[in-house]
Parts: C-alpha cells; sequence; structure tokens
C-alpha cells in the first residue's frame, strides 16, 4: 500500500468506480500521486486507463470514490476548462497545434496573446517568451516554423510547453501570459494554459514518437516532476518506466499490481500482470454468453482454457463455406484464383515505407499470420501498403507471384486478389449512409446494374453465413451494429474469394457474440486457402488465431514465433517492449 | 503525394509570422517571390497598358477604375471572415442588392437619410449574424444556410421594388458617399482604404483577428484553447453583412438608383478577389492586402483590356484564367508545406 513518504500525496484517487451500462469500467481503483513523481499507469487496451484518466482530470464523474487534488476534493468539473482551472493539465497524443498557423500562434492561442496599446499583439515580446518556453522544454524549433513541419517528438514538446512550460522557466511566458485573459478579450473565455499547474497527466503521448527521440521526451517529464509537479504518465511501452518513480497496473478495471515503496517487478512480471493468469487462458467465451468486449477486457471469470487455438477450429460453423456455397453464382469474385494460388502467396522483400526499415516476410495459403509491435514500430505501416492506403518508398512485393507496383492503389490490391479490413470501420470500411446490400455489392459494383436479385441474393448469403442481425438487407450500415458491421465488411470481402485478406483490429468494439463469428470465419476462410495477415493490439487473439506471429520491432521483423512458442507471455512481451 | 523528407526545406514554405521576420536568406527570397508574384504580375498589367492604351494613365481613367471597384472590394473584404472562419457566405451577391433596394425604397417613402443609411447598414448587420446563427446554431451547412438565405432575399428584393427600377429621392449624402470626390480620390475610395487598414490591422495584430485564423486552422483546437468558436463565427458572418451593407450604400450612390436585378453578379467577382488574395503577402491565408492587391489586378485588367477594345467575352476568361493560375500556384504551395509534416 501508500509508502510512508514524507510529502502528502498531490493526487489521492480513492476507491473509484465507474460503470458504464453493462460494464464495470473501473472498480474500487485506488491511487496516490506525491509531488516530485512520475506515477506510471499501465494496462493492456480496455483496462480502464482512459476511463481513470477522464475521471483524473475532471472529465467524467466517477459513480462512487472520489478524486482529491491537494487536499481538495475534484467535482464537477465537467469541462477541460474547468479542469485547467484546478490545475489540472492533459496532455494527449495528439499535440493540440494548429497546422496552418506557426508554432508562435499555436502556443500564443493557448498561453495568450500579450497586447499593448490598442489591442495590438506585442509580436516581439510573445516572440521572444515563446523562444525562452521551448528552450526551457528542451525543444529546438524556431517558432516561427510553420506547425505542419514540425516532426513528432517536438510536437510532443511543445505540446508539453503549452501545458506546463511555465514552470520550468518562471520568466518565460509570464509577460504574454499575464496579458492572455485580457488578449483574449471579446473572443472567448480565456487561454487555458495559464495559471499554476498542479497535476500533469500525460497519455500514450510518446506512442506517435520515434524511439530514439523518446527518450528526450522523458527526461523532459522527468525534469518536470523533479521541479516538483506530480505526474501520471499512461503508457504502453516498459522501456519508459525507467524514469516512473512508482508503478500501478490496471487490468479490467481493477488496481492488480501497484508498485508503492518496494522494489519494482521486473517488465516480465509487469506484462503479465497486465494481460492476466500466466496460464494459456484465452478469452473465448463462447457465443452467447460473457466474455470480454472490447472496452471491458473482463478476462476473468467468463474465460475458458481451450487446448487447439489453431485455426483448424474443430466442429465450429463453417461461414465462409456457407458464404461461399451462397454466392457461388454471384459476379465479382475471383474464380478459381484462390484455388491456383496455393503455396507462397505473399512477399514482401526489403520492404521500406516511413517507419520500415527493409520488412521481408512471406506468407502461405491457408496460414494466419499475426503481428505484433508497439505503434512506432512501423507495424501500422504495414496494412497501408498492403491495401493500397500508403506507397512503398522501396523493396518489392508480390501477390501469388505478381510484383505489385510500387505505387499500388487500392484497385491494384483488390485485382491481385488482397482485401483488407481497416480498423476504422465507419471511415474506411462501410459506407454508413447506404443499405447493407448496397455495401456488400460496392467491390464490383457494375456487375449488379440492373441485376438486383443478384445483389438481393449476395446480400441475403452474407446475413445468412455470417448471422447479421437484423437479417433485413435494406438496413442502413450505419444502424447496424459495431459487431453486425464488421460481419458485413467480412461478408463483402470474402465474398470475393480474395487469396489474401488483412485485418487490422476486426474486433475491436464488437460483441463477444459477434467475435465468435468473425473467428470462426478468419478460421474458415484460412480453411479454404485464404491467407490472412492479422493484425491487433490484444494477444490473446493472436495466439488464438495465428499460426505464426511475427514481432515487427524498428521497421522489420525482429522475430518469429511459430508453433509452441506462441504463448501469450511471447507474443505480450513482444507487444508491449 | 510526395515522401520527400526534407527536400526544399529551405527553399519552401516558411513559417512567415506577423511579425514579418524571416530565418534565412534562401527561404526570405523564396517568401518574397511566392508572397508577391501577383504584385509583380499588376505592376506588369499596369506598365503593359500604360504602354499601349494611352487613355490609360490619366486621372480620369485611374479615378474611374478606382471607385468602380469599391463595391467589390467591400464586399471582397466581407467575405474574407467567413473563408478565413472556414465557412462560405453565398449570400452577399442577394444581400447587396436587396440592401441597395431597402434603401431606395425607405428614401422613396420619406424616410430620413440617416435612417436610410441606419437600416441599410444594420440590416446587412443582422442578416449577417443571422447567417452565423443558422450555420452555428441550427447547426446548416454554411454553403446551404446562406444560399437559402440568399434566394429569400432575392424575393424580398423583388417585392420591395415590384420588379422597378427605384431611383425617387435618394438622398444626397449617398450620392456623395458613393460617387463624390475628396481630394483625387473619391470619398467611397477613401472610406474603402480606411476599412482595409482597420480590418488589417484587427486581422493581423489583434488577438481577436488571429483567433479568427485559428479557428479556420483547427476548429477543435481552437475549442480546446477556449475560444469561443461558435460565437467568432457568428461574428464573422456578421462582420460580412455589415460590409455589405456600406457596399450597397456605395453602390446606390454611384448609381443613383437601385435596381432590383443588381448584386448576384457580385459575388464571383468578390470570392475572385478573395481567393486571389490568398496567393499574395502571407501567402496560404485569406488576408485583407492580398484581396486588394487581387481586386486591383481583376480591376486593370477589365480596365485595360476595355481601353485596348477587346470583344466583350476576353472579359470572363481573363478574369477565370488569373483566379486558376493565381490559385494553382498557391495549391502547390500549400501541398509543399504538408509534405514536411
Amino acid at each position: 500500500m501508500a509508502p510512508s513518504v514524507d510529502a502528502e500525496p498531490a493526487l489521492r484517487v480513492d476507491s473509484v468506480t465507474k460503470q458504464f451500462a453493462e460494464l464495470r469500467a473501473l472498480d474500487e481503483v485506488s491511487l496516490e500521486v506525491r509531488p516530485g513523481q512520475v506515477h506510471a499507469l499501465l494496462g493492456a487496451n480496455g483496462s480502464g486507463k482512459s476511463t481513470l484518466v477522464k475521471i483524473m482530470s475532471g472529465a467524467l464523474a466517477p459513480d462512487s470514490g472520489a478524486v482529491w487534488l491537494g487536499g481538495q476534493r475534484l467535482a464537477g468539473l465537467g469541462s477541460p476548462a474547468a479542469a485547467a482551472a484546478r490545475g489540472i493539465r492533459v496532455v494527449h497524443q495528439e499535440a493540440p497545434l494548429i497546422d496552418n498557423l506557426t508554432v508562435l500562434e499555436s502556443v500564443a492561442l493557448w498561453r495568450g496573446y500579450g497586447t499593448r496599446s490598442l489591442g495590438r499583439v506585442a509580436w516581439r515580446a510573445l516572440r521572444r517568451d515563446v523562444a525562452a518556453l521551448l528552450a526551457s522544454m528542451d525543444v529546438a524549433v524556431s517558432p516561427g516554423e510553420l506547425c505542419s513541419r514540425v516532426g513528432a517528438a517536438d510536437r510532443a514538446g511543445i505540446a508539453l510547453a503549452i501545458a506546463v512550460g511555465d514552470l520550468l522557466d518562471a520568466g518565460a511566458g509570464a509577460g504574454a501570459a499575464g496579458a492572455g485573459a485580457a488578449g483574449a478579450g471579446a473572443a472567448g473565455a480565456g487561454p487555458v494554459g495559464t495559471g499554476t499547474a498542479r497535476l500533469l497527466i500525460v497519455d500514450e503521448v510518446t506512442a506517435a514518437i520515434p524511439e530514439a527521440d523518446a527518450a528526450r521526451h522523458l527526461r523532459r517529464l522527468r525534469r518536470l516532476a523533479d521541479a516538483g509537479l506530480p505526474i501520471v504518465m499512461v503508457t504502453h511501452r516498459l522501456g519508459e518506466l525507467d524514469i516512473a518513480d512508482d508503478v500501478t497496473v490496471l487490468r479490467s478495471g481493477r488496481v492488480v499490481y501497484r508498485q508503492g515503496s518496494s522494489a519494482r517487478l521486473p517488465a516480465k512480471a509487469l506484462v503479465q500482470e497486465m494481460v492476466g493468469p500466466a496460464t494459456l487462458t484465452v478469452v473465448t467465451a463462447p457465443a452467447g454468453r460473457t466474455g470480454s468486449t472490447e472496452n471491458a477486457g473482463l478476462a476473468g471469470p467468463g474465460s475458458l482454457p481451450t487446448e487447439s487455438a489453431g485455426p483448424a477450429a474443430n466442429g465450429r460453423r463453417h461461414p465462409v463455406q456457407l458464404l461461399r456455397a451462397a454466392t457461388r453464382e454471384t459476379p465479382g469474385r475471383r474464380r478459381g484464383r484462390s484455388a491456383a494460388a496455393a503455396g507462397e502467396v505473399v512477399r514482401l522483400q526489403d520492404v521500406t515505407g516511413s517507419q520500415l526499415h527493409g520488412l521481408t516476410l512471406t506468407a502461405a495459403a491457408g496460414e494466419v499470420v499475426g503481428f505484433v509491435g508497439l505503434p512506432q514500430s512501423g507495424i501500422a505501416e504495414i496494412p497501408k501498403i498492403m491495401s493500397g492506403g500508403a506507397p512503398r518508398l522501396g523493396g518489392t512485393v508480390e501477390i501469388a507471384g505478381r510484383a505489385i507496383r510500387r505505387r499500388a492503389t487500392p484497385a491494384d490490391m483488390l485485382a491481385a486478389g488482397v482485401t483488407t479490413i481497416p480498423a476504422d470501420r465507419l471511415r474506411e470500411g462501410g459506407v454508413a449512409s447506404l443499405s447493407l446490400s448496397e455495401n456488400v455489392v460496392l467491390p464490383a459494383l457494375h456487375e449488379y446494374w440492373h441485376r438486383s436479385a443478384l445483389q438481393q441474393k449476395l446480400a441475403s448469403g452474407v446475413i445468412t453465413a455470417l448471422d447479421v442481425r437484423p437479417r433485413d438487407p435494406r438496413i442502413l450500415f450505419g444502424a447496424l451494429s459495431g459487431g453486425n458491421q464488421q460481419k458485413v465488411l467480412l461478408g463483402k470481402w470474402l465474398s470475393l474469394w480474395p487469396d489474401v485478406l488483412v485485418l487490422e483490429d476486426p474486433t475491436y468494439g464488437v460483441d463477444p457474440a459477434a467475435r465468435e463469428i468473425i473467428f470462426d470465419a478468419i478460421a474458415d476462410a484460412a480453411r479454404l486457402g485464404t491467407c490472412i495477415l492479422f493484425f491487433s493490439t490484444e494477444p490473446e487473439q493472436l495466439v488464438r488465431v495465428c499460426t505464426r506471429v511475427l514481432a515487427i520491432h524498428d521497421g522489420v521483423v525482429a522475430r518469429t514465433l511459430s508453433g509452441p512458442e506462441i504463448t501469450l507471455e511471447n507474443v505480450a512481451n513482444w507487444s508491449y517492449q | 503525394m510526395t515522401t520527400s523528407q526534407d527536400a526544399g526545406v529551405a527553399a519552401s514554405a516558411s513559417g512567415e509570422d506577423p511579425a514579418g521576420r524571416r530565418t534565412g536568406q534562401a527561404r526570405f527570397a523564396a517568401a518574397t517571390i511566392r508572397n508577391y508574384g501577383t504584385v509583380a504580375l499588376l505592376l506588369a498589367l499596369i506598365l503593359i497598358f500604360w504602354a499601349t492604351a494611352p487613355s490609360f494613365m490619366t486621372l480620369r481613367n485611374v479615378q474611374s477604375v478606382l471607385i468602380i471597384q469599391t463595391v467589390t472590394a467591400l464586399m471582397t473584404l466581407g467575405v474574407m471572415f467567413p473563408l478565413i472562419v472556414g465557412e462560405f457566405d453565398l449570400s452577399v451577391g442577394y444581400l447587396v442588392g436587396f440592401l441597395g433596394i431597402l434603401g431606395a425604397y425607405l428614401a422613396g417613402h420619406g424616410w430620413g437619410v440617416v435612417f436610410v443609411i441606419g437600416s441599410m447598414i444594420i440590416g446587412g448587420l443582422l442578416i449577417g449574424l443571422f447567417n452565423g446563427v443558422l450555420t452555428q446554431r441550427a447547426r446548416i451547412s454554411s454553403f446551404i444556410a446562406t444560399l437559402g438565405v440568399g434566394i429569400v432575399l432575392q424575393g424580398f428584393t423583388e417585392g420591395l421594388s415590384g420588379g422597378q427600377v427605384l431611383y425617387s429621392n435618394i438622398p444626397r449624402l449617398v450620392d456623395k458617399l458613393g460617387g463624390g470626390y475628396a481630394g483625387p480620390l473619391a470619398i467611397s475610395v477613401w472610406i474603402a482604404l480606411g476599412f482595409a487598414a482597420v480590418l488589417f490591422y484587427v486581422l493581423e495584430h489583434t488577438p481577436l483577428g488571429r483567433s479568427f485564423y485559428a479557428v479556420g486552422g483547427s476548429e477543435r483546437v481552437a475549442f480546446l484553447a477556449g475560444l469561443r468558436t461558435a460565437r467568432l463565427k457568428i461574428i464573422a458572418f456578421g462582420a460580412s453583412g455589415l460590409l455589405v451593407g456600406i457596399a450597397a450604400i456605395f453602390a446606390l450612390g454611384q448609381s443613383g438608383s437601385a435596381n432590383p436585378g443588381f448584386g448576384p453578379d457580385l459575388l464571383l467577382p468578390a470570392y475572385a478577389a478573395a481567393f486571389l488574395g490568398v496567393t499574395t503577402y502571407r501567402a496560404g491565408y485569406y488576408n485583407v492586402i492580398g484581396s486588394v492587391v487581387g481586386i486591383l489586378l481583376l480591376a486593370v485588367g477589365f480596365n485595360g483590356l476595355s481601353l485596348w477594345g477587346v470583344p466583350f467575352w476576353v472579359q470572363p476568361v481573363f478574369n477565370g484564367g488569373v483566379l486558376l493560375a493565381a490559385v494553382m500556384v498557391a495549391r502547390a504551395e500549400a501541398r509543399k508545406v504538408r509534405v514536411g509534416a
């Protein structure tokens, strides 16, 4: 429990519970941060970290329990401005900069423009103050630089300078800040970034920063803490714990590890705490029973051990077989190609991109290849390249023996037999304002011109095979639940009989029953010869469906896990470091 | 999209700010060429017409070129505000016509000059604010809301005028404001210059002006930073309406009458000048100086070509061509900026 330290805790979270409908996001969570401490908050996706951050920053009110900041109870804040007035500063992954304005003006927007007579902005003083502020935060960017031209590491530094910059250099920004409230005058409620910071919450701010630059950013945090500021650092990266004084691990809304004054667990053990009991218990509640939803991550009681986590999935539904039977006559599918493309289907050789540095891999028909890695490892670029969403800078890509040109478009990749289900369903996956059946025929629209019977057949095939609810082909895609949207997208692409199916977090925001159907479909598609590339931030899922897992680190395949090596522990280790 | 990372950093768009400092010699040169390309084009046109059209550089011609542009100039300054905050005001053409008819109607029914002028200005302001409320409170896209308001206004224009040109009893002061001279320039030109100067100051050098640009750049960030973004946008629409009200007074005074068909044709020139302005002074941003240069460029081109006696259809071809060319150059620059991200 709480160590006996001389200082009173600056922030005290006292048995906070938060319930969202069925889901208990936080369950009796307590946490203390002392002045000058960096307190790292760890947890897998859906562990309740974000909810806790929202409660600590006053954006959400807890159902029970309380948050105390410097001896005062936080209540009824409700807005970022109100929280800021209490001295709470939250820095998110996305820096709050306006891309087409200069750094100078983006900072001034938050910290205030100082004005002189006639309401004129004191440009010279402002420039001097901002330059001093940036220097104090170790950001080597000219105030006159356009924000869109500033790199990720410096953007993070500027975000920090906006939030708490005056802490390190009391002189800097004082001039601008002083006149700030008057400066915004007629326009607004006054800048947020002024006043004294009493708590800093950084929410995965290093996720977008290349590893080499992240260290500099962490040093900034450390210096702020050393100046006496309590910091809560939400992170995915275990490497960042070096600068932390204290560590709390959340799992399924509960505190499962609290370092306190004892010696910290080694990194591997922390991962273990994040993902749950060490046994190979996979989160697979049978369809219809309680399992985990993405945001809940309730791994505990509902989970059952499974003997075979392989793709065979004996005795299960065969959605893809059903779908193929139903859509045998529909146009658009790639007749006979799947059978022809036996053996090695995907071959990437020395592929480079903005984060990839020579990725080489092959994948065969019927394989389910999983990918793990931190967001900045370049892993996010692979599905983009495979879907034609981003060009590769170098290297070669071959699909079923055919070379793909460097600036391939999505249409090229589709023609080559590669289909992708993106993570962002509503923006990149389906068209919310079109009906289910119109969504399903989109990839081969011209084939369905004046052939509504065929369109009907395909739509009902998808509905039956993947058990889409409600069973109405005319329902708007946007009106479907997340799980059913995903089933429709899966059906849309699988009805084309693709050689390669790329899945990006396919169960994100999907209910447990739909999740099971999606996994059945994945297993069945693989059984019928589709090569599947599976990207997921949940190690359990990779362990469950993959025949091989590639760990991406620093833009290359750092490690291949196969067969018995695919354990939750191994996969989780590679996901978080 | 190109992916070259640092190529041309030195040569391409700089973080030029209102304080006007530069970070390098080469950058400064490039910025100068880029930011003042339209000024060079304007000077070139002036020289060409001066040399080829004898009556071009006469006091009389210059005076008439300028006075003709005051209505468009104020409308351009007006539409700039919604453009800066990321919205469109398509009602300005109908609004200037409506306010002209409104003023003439009130004057024809015996109202005094103060009431006539006041109702034109206040009417413009209120209709502008109404546009803002429609887009911000009722959440209708500004494109549609202002188009709808414009069409309604056109109906009122027809109704008030009965389809007739109104010319009786236009106040002398209105005539004077629109067409009178004070020194070498028309009073309306002086007033337009005054407005340009004040708006330049407000937009470039006050926190209020800078917050308009912030809202246009990212409404979400501006909101999170504590700006009342909806209110700022409504103010922008109000400013647009107010300036159109002034433009309507000039139009009424210059022609001495109000024609119900007048107005809608001015929408496109006003936007053309504002878009041209994006290529000048502060490349990539709607700005006052750029807009003024844009107005002059179109005006000089129009005038010079008429003096040459080119067929009437060459005018719109020239105007549209200049606009497209300038905006294409500006887009190329904008793309360069984005690559650095």
